[in-house]
């Protein structure tokens, strides 16, 4: 008896000994993902990475996908915000109290997701043993990117720290001076130029080319006023290689709609397709179309959580188009009760006249930016988050009239009024040439301003032109500022002209300064 | 015998025919053992009623075995017994936790028997994991529930139902159908995952709401570290060991219990009516210089005066019927079958709950072997609140909502929102963000369906006297399915989707696999005053759970990321206790423990502990006469934790999933990259737990108590720390080995039980918990506190005080603005106008800065909490009242934030006003919607004190009234035992915080105070019947 039960006591335990052996490891396989040791190894490992950070921009939240044109556009003097969202208002009426709400925040955090990305392509990609011309490109594309995300933190925030390298959980980064990051951002366009082609074709249309390098690294120089460095390199485009590559499209309209993007007048597009999942982060069905439309767009399609002052319509109406007509631009930029020169009862908005929404008193006088507003085919619609409308980053015109203000301040006036004319001249207008020869550097610059305004409203460069041009300095021009736009009541000078970094940051990272006036 | 009335009645209950269908199986099996049943002799009848010694509670379903025959019974649920013996025969009492006892029937027919010694409780056999000891010789702080008192309660959880009954044990409750509470053992030790460990009979696993509490014998809380060492690296939250029922030697017993009721959320916002809403939100409007909503003027419909909370909120019902029966076959296979089935119309709109259980308990002994199993089979059934949707928070949106919104109709319908439901349209005639919450009830119908089998097999092999080997194969299955479908609509305004108006319809599938393999090895011998007990063991448990979800939208079905969990655990374990005469006692504890969750350096770890215990009373030079049993105790050990890990999160993953678009075809090209960081250096949470503790037992056991003194710090503890932004992380905080806390509470546990007067009889206990608890590191960094919210835990203090903005009155005229300067001179809030909210300069800089004048405003935990469980019969008459208080936390009443700020288009509460010249208050500061106003969007600042409120409360968490019928009465009907009772959960709450329920779980462990719109604890009157035959 007793050897029998000993023999099933061994068999017992013998069987329950082998089926867990395999349970005994403690190395446990992970079947859903791999890691970083699996990873980085070939070219398409490479064009993944890249690609990667091209993916940054559909973030839910992610600056061009959605909260950019409240710190360039609303916030500046041609916008404002009536939105019942305390905190979103706030940033446009300049009296920011959460500096942790989630569009102050995720705007920052999107930023540097962009340059982590970029920089662990930059830091894996150059030990890729693969095609040296697609390696140079692919780290030519991560420079690009990395210089446009510090080009826009450098501008919203200005004291940042400059990281580099792919970072730890535990880096606490200090800020270092603005011109560092100035000078990294140069570094890098000057860089990708020299690496990017001139143009792709096919399914890699929409990449960083030369021109949209240096079309940045243009835009750098003309912010912080360095105009031989700016006229060098928005000279590319008109004198160098860049010219036969770039022409502005017949029909100005055409820079805002999805069906005729990538046009020759494009520099730099943020690539948007709508469709029909729009789920989370990261995720399988992510987003990879635009946000913005929803927030902009007028009651009854949109939050209305933005309107664009009158003041926009009548810089429009100031001048005639040659012939007589009004300025063809205003129809693209404004959405109100005359978009249709004709009045409320052709204006249609969303398919609809403007008469037969009967919006009130309230609503009538408002006007809407219309850029980047799918209401020429969301008929009678609702807006949804994943517009397909590309956002035209750096367009040609833009290119022009930053050649134009950059030869200008170089006392080569003269000059410059070719360029300004090329842009007129599409719209339509007469040239200044013919109407307003002879100005003096001083009457061109302000002429500059209208001609940017009436060119470029709602496409994020506003805040910037008045941070150029010294609007937020001087206490006349910030008078001139308060007159079209209240809000601008609560612009403090030496605090205002940057966003607060948000507390949660510095809450975190002791490191951080707070910037100036926000303390 | 097979009359049931109570089953005839149910039958034709719809809901219940799951139970019938169960019941019928149980009927069947029931049959097939009767048959096999010897017939019994015929003797005279001895009835009796058997007691617990350490509370007098009555037990129930205790074996009552006439010795040297196959004649026996067991108690019912009053502890009453009845059995056939002849005169002289010898009847065996015998009872999981209590040695046997022996009784002689005498001539008397009434044989009362008190299981445990005369000294009380103290022969009571407590299970400390791998060994049971008797209770008067433990060494570590172990808390003990009757389970009885427990099922008093209507719970979802095993943790809900011991609210309020355990020193040191803290429960916060959710009224949530299926849902679970939050429990603290001996307080919050680390930062996340502060659950603490299961052992359902020998499985590791969680009390889940699929498991039935009428099931359990045996509640058994390890506290401190000595107790709970054998379970080591996943012992330091502490541990629960419930052991469920057993079959005992004796006749086929059945018990049943039917019990059922209404539940409410008894407390309402007193919001107000569509007529003051019109008056107050047309003054709102006109002061911040907006046009009035023309559904407040010309379009106003005096017609629609919708209650949100009316239209979200209903009367809900409970119901619970459990069947078991229990025997023994031959003597040699003892048995234990129950039936139940809970099911619970939540006090939501369509929002429920089921469970339906089916438990099988056996043993054998086969000579030297026994082998037995424990196997629940359980079937849940969930319809949860929707809350599809970013910003949509029920118990928020059903007081924010405008009385004028109606609930549904012909103005609302647009291709997005094709049935109408009412939402905010435009600024023009109402403007609103909060959402139609009972429409997305009904549109967003979703269903979660669990099946579970959760059991263990063990196999006892005696190779000696004293030496026992055990194998045990415990297994937990689950096989979850979530179901939905989105019917087209919008319940918000602006919320576009490309969905809206589509059919989407939605499934997730989740299949979770743990086993444990465990070989232990016990050892008892007792030489003289010497006694050694000891166990050695080996454990292993994995773990496996592959999770599909399937999303279809207009027929399009899509994968998306299948993803599967997978980690292992090892364990080595030891203990030796030696008890040296019943005076000195002391054990030892070493478990070594290896977790796949770490990196290959980090992975095992050793947790030893040691205690000792003096009893005093045992001493010859005691001669204190009042105090007949003293003891002391003392211990120190470590505990680990790493439960709330996931796997692989010591690694950094390429995420597969980010896309760029390019080129004319907009062909979307895979991205892959790290998106969230890692970090790679994980270690194990160690905690360190001192403990001394004493027993007492006064006045011949008219009162005992019981009271520790406890330190616990834990050291590297694991978190989702927040990392800078600048890092670029995404998707989630990295976990990291980031501070040490330390607890210190004390506990005390009192019970007074006067001896029995005739037909009256009383006892109470009463318990009391304080606990301090305290960070005392962030790690070797820098940091000196992290912040989240409007919370902070900084170096010092407790986890998660409140830190905001101080309010010190509202300015009544612009003398006191100008007077509100700082120490430089300057006018402190320049751009405040009467009315508005006085800011305190508490850094006293001269400047009111938003993030710096901030200061700790309150802890979320409270200062002590105290239960009191008094119970009275007299005669046939019983009264159980439970007490629950909470004093000292702060809470913060989000939903009251929501809509006392008055500056957006919600309702508002009943007493609301703003102030003006008119109506000056120094209560209600000045309010407007829509101004761009800094003084306004100053008084509506969440980071304020103004939002918290005292969260201490006094609850009458339990009454009940019970009869008990006589047997005379019963035996008409064929019944031995019968008690109907009537009882009401959360009668009355005595407290000044103004939200629904003071008692909230809050959002995670530094937030544990913020009232987000919680599902508050619900209201409950129930009324059953318990019966045995």
């Amino acid at each position: 008896m007793n050897t029998i039960i000993k023999y099933c006591l061994a068999v017992t335990v013998a069987l329950s000994a082998i089926s867990c052996k395999k349970s005994l490891d403690l190395d446990v396989e992970n079947p859903n993902r791999i890691d970083e040791s699996n990873f980085w190894k070939t070219s398409k490992d490479a064009v993944e990475g890249i690609n990667a950070v091209y993916g940054n921009f559909y973030r839910n939240g992610a600056p061009y996908s959605r909260w950019l044109p409240y710190y360039m556009d609303v916030r500046s003097d041609d916008g404002y915000s009536t939105s019942p969202w305390n905190e979103l208002r706030s940033i446009s009426a300049l009296n920011i109290t959460q500096y942790s709400f989630e569009v102050n925040y995720d705007t920052w955090a999107h930023h540097w997701r962009g340059v982590y990305r970029a920089n662990q392509v930059l830091a894996k990609v150059p030990d890729i043993s693969m095609d040296e011309t697609l390696k140079a490109r692919i780290l030519g594309e991560a420079k690009f990117l990395r210089a446009v995300h510090y080009f826009n933190l450098v501008c919203i925030w200005g004291s940042l720290p400059l990281i580099l390298q792919p970072s730890l959980p535990a880096d606490k980064p200090s800020q270092v001076p603005q011109d560092q990051v100035w000078t990294q951002i140069e570094k890098d366009l000057t860089e990708a130029g020299e690496a990017l082609p001139i143009s792709y074709t096919g399914e890699e249309v929409g990449r960083a080319t030369r021109g949209a390098a240096y079309g940045y690294l243009g835009r750098a120089h003309m912010q912080q006023k360095e105009w031989p460095a700016a006229a060098a390199a928005l000279g590319w485009f008109v004198t160098g290689a860049g010219s036969a590559r770039y022409s502005l499209v017949t029909n100005y309209r055409d820079n805002f709609l999805h069906t005729t993007e990538n046009n020759s007048e494009s520099v730099f597009e943020v690539q948007f397709k709508q469709r029909p999942e729009n789920g989370g982060d990261d995720g399988p069905t992510s987003n990879v179309g635009s946000s913005r439309a929803p927030f902009f767009a007028p009651p009854g399609h949109g939050f209305n959580d933005a309107n664009m002052h009158r003041w926009v319509v009548r810089e429009f109406l100031k001048e005639n188009a040659v012939g007589g007509g009004r300025d063809p631009r205003l129809e693209a930029t404004a959405l109100y009760d005359s978009t249709d020169v004709r009045g409320p009862d052709f204006t249609l908005v969303y398919g609809s006249t403007f008469t037969s929404k009967n919006y009130d008193n309230n609503i009538k006088p408002r006007v809407w930016y219309r850029k980047y507003l799918d209401d020429y085919f969301r008929i009678n619609q609702f807006e949804i988050f994943n517009s397909p409308i590309n956002f035209r980053a750096l367009r040609f015109a833009d290119v022009l009239l930053m050649y134009a203000e950059a030869l200008n301040n170089l006392n080569r006036t003269t000059e410059a009024y070719t360029f300004v004319d090329r842009v007129r001249q599409r719209a339509g207008m007469p040239t200044l040439t013919a109407v307003r020869p002879g100005m003096t550097a001083a009457q061109f610059q302000l002429q500059l301003e209208h001609e940017r305004i009436t060119e470029l409203s709602g496409e994020s460069v506003r805040w910037n032109d008045l941070a150029r041009w010294g609007y937020f300095e001087d206490v006349a021009k910030l008078a001139q500022l308060r007159g079209r736009d209240s809000e601008f009541n609560n612009f403090v000078i030496g605090r205002n002209k940057f966003m607060p970094i948000p507390q949660a940051e510095i809450d975190i990272n002791p490191n951080l300064v707070q910037n100036p006036g926000w303390q | 015998m097979y009359h049931l009335p109570t089953t005839n009645h149910q039958s034709g209950c719809k809901q219940c025919s799951s139970l019938v269908k169960m019941l019928s199986k149980v009927f069947f099996i029931f049959i097939v053992f009767l048959i096999s049943l010897p017939a019994m002799a015929q003797n005279k009848t001895v009835t009796g009623r058997v007691t617990s010694g350490s509370n007098k509670q009555p037990l129930s379903g205790v074996s009552v075995v006439v010795k040297g025959t196959s004649a026996g019974t067991s108690t019912d649920a009053n502890g009453n017994f009845s059995i056939s013996a002849a005169t002289g025969a010898t009847l065996v009492f015998s009872y999981a936790g209590f040695a046997d006892q022996q009784t002689t029937v005498g001539v008397s027919n009434t044989v009362d028997v008190t299981l445990g010694s005369a000294a009380g409780d103290l022969d009571e056999i407590v299970v400390i994991g791998y060994q049971s000891v008797r209770k008067k010789d433990l060494t570590g702080a172990v808390g003990i529930v009757n389970p009885m008192v427990a099922n008093r309660n209507v719970s979802n959880t095993v943790a809900e139902s011991i609210q309020g009954l355990v020193a040191g044990v803290t429960v916060r409750n959710t009224g949530s159908p299926g849902g679970a509470a939050k429990i603290d053992i001996r307080g919050a030790g680390t930062f996340a995952g502060n659950n603490p460990l299961y052992i359902i009979d020998g499985m590791y696993t969680d009390a889940s709401p699929d498991f039935n509490p009428q099931d359990i014998e045996s509640i058994q809380i390890l506290k401190d570290a000595s107790a709970a060492a054998i379970y080591g690296s996943r012992a330091a939250n502490g541990v629960i060991i419930i052991t469920t029922k057993k079959g005992r030697q004796g006749p086929l017993v059945f018990n049943g219990s039917v019990k059922s009721g209404t539940q409410e959320v008894s407390n309402r916002y007193d919001m107000m009516n569509v007529a003051e809403y019109r008056t107050l939100a047309t003054g709102l409007h006109q002061a911040g210089g907006l046009p009035v909503p023309t559904s407040l003027t010309t379009e106003f419909d005096p017609a629609i005066d919708t209650d949100w909370q009316d239209e979200f909120l209903r009367r809900g019902a409970v119901s619970d019927y459990n069947m078991a029966m229990s025997g023994s076959i031959k003597k040699k296979v003892n048995f234990y079958v129950s039936g139940n089935h809970f099911q619970n119309k939540g006090p939501v709109i369509d929002n429920s709950f089921s469970r339906t259980g089916f438990r099988i308990n056996t043993d054998t002994k086969l000579g030297r072997f026994t082998i037995g199993q424990n196997v629940l089979f359980s079937w849940t059934n969930e319809d949860p609140i929707a809350a599809g949707g970013v910003g949509v928070n029920p118990f928020v949106d059903m007081i924010t909502m405008a009385p004028v919104v109606a609930l549904q109709g012909s103005r609302y319908i647009s291709p997005e929102n094709p049935e109408g439901w009412g939402i905010g349209l435009n600024n023009a005639y109402l403007s609103t963000l909060t959402a139609n919450v009972p429409a997305l009830q009904r549109l967003d119908q979703f269903e979660q369906r669990n099946f579970k089998i959760r059991g263990n097999a063990f196999l006892d092999f005696r190779i000696m006297d004293g030496l026992v080997y055990r194998f045990n194969f415990g297994i937990e299955k689950t096989n979850d399915i979530g179901e939905g479908t989105r019917r087209p609509g919008t319940v918000r305004q602006g919320t576009p989707s490309p969905n809206n108006n589509r059919l989407s319809t939605f499934r997730s599938e989740g299949k979770f696999e743990s086993k444990l393999f465990e070989h232990t090895v016990n050892y008892d011998k007792k030489v003289g005053n010497h006694q050694v007990s000891a166990v050695v063991g080996f454990s292993n448990q994995t773990f496996d759970h592959p999770i599909f979800r399937f999303t279809t939208i207009d027929g399009s079905t899509t994968v998306p990321d299948p993803y599967t969990n997978r980690w292992n655990n090892i364990g080595i374990l030891g203990r030796v206790n030696y008890n040296y005469a019943d005076k000195y006692l002391t054990s030892f504890t070493f478990r070594r423990d290896g977790s796949s969750l770490f990196s290959e350096n980090n992975r095992w770890g050793n947790f030893p502990s040691a205690s000792v215990a003096w009893r005093i009373s045992k001493e010859k030079f005691w001669n204190v006469k009042a105090v007949n049993d003293l003891k002391i105790r003392a211990s120190y050990g470590t505990l680990g934790n790493s439960e709330f890990l996931q796997p692989w999160l010591y690694y950094a993953t390429i995420n597969p999933f980010p896309r760029a678009v390019f080129g004319p075809g907009e062909v979307e090209q895979i991205g892959q990259t790290v998106t969230r960081l890692a970090n790679s250096d994980l270690r194990w949470e160690r905690k360190k737990t001192s403990n001394i503790g004493l027993e007492a037992s006064l006045f011949n056991s008219l009162f005992t108590i019981s009271a520790d003194y406890f330190i616990a710090k834990t050291k590297d503890v694991l978190v989702d720390l927040p990392i800078s932004a600048t890092t670029g992380n995404a998707g989630g905080n990295p976990a990291v080995n980031a501070a040490s806390l330390e607890n210190r509470g004390f506990e005390l546990a009192l019970t007074v039980r006067p001896p029995s007067n005739g037909n009256f009889k009383w006892d109470a206990t009463l318990n009391f918990t304080t606990i301090k608890n305290r960070v005392t590191a962030f790690g070797t960094e820098t940091t000196k506190f992290t912040q989240l919210g409007d919370t902070r835990t900084a170096l010092g203090r407790s986890i998660g005080e409140w830190y905001v903005l101080k309010t010190n009155g509202i300015f009544q005229n612009q003398a006191e603005i100008d007077a509100h300067k700082g120490k430089t001179g300057q006018v402190l809030q320049p751009w405040s106008k009467p009315g508005d909210i006085r800011y305190v300069d508490v850094d006293d800089n001269g400047m009111l800065d938003l993030d710096k004048d901030r200061y700790y405003a309150g802890s979320p935990w409270a200062d002590f909490e105290t239960g009191l469980q008094l119970n009275a019969s007299f005669k046939k008459f019983s009264v159980n009242m439970q007490w629950y208080a909470v004093v000292g936390n702060e809470l913060y009443n989000r939903p009251r934030y929501n809509v006392d700020r008055m500056d957006q288009n919600t309702n508002f509460r009943k007493e609301a006003s703003f102030w003006t010249p008119q109506n000056q208050s120094t209560e209600w500061p000045r309010a407007a919607i829509g101004a761009p106003d800094q003084g306004i969007q100053y008084n509506v600042l969440p980071q304020s004190d103004r939002w918290l409120e005292s969260g201490s409360y006094l609850r009458l968490r339990n009454l009940e009234f019970a009869y008990n019928f006589s047997k005379a009465s019963l035996k008409r009907i064929g019944f031995t035992s019968s008690r109907i009772f009537v009882s009401g959960q959360n009668l009355l709450t005595i407290t000044n915080y103004k939200g629904l329920d003071p008692d909230i779980a809050g959002v995670n462990i530094f937030e544990r105070g913020l009232d987000n719109g919680q599902y508050p604890a619900l209201r409950i009157f129930s009324a059953g019947i318990n019966f045995g035959f």
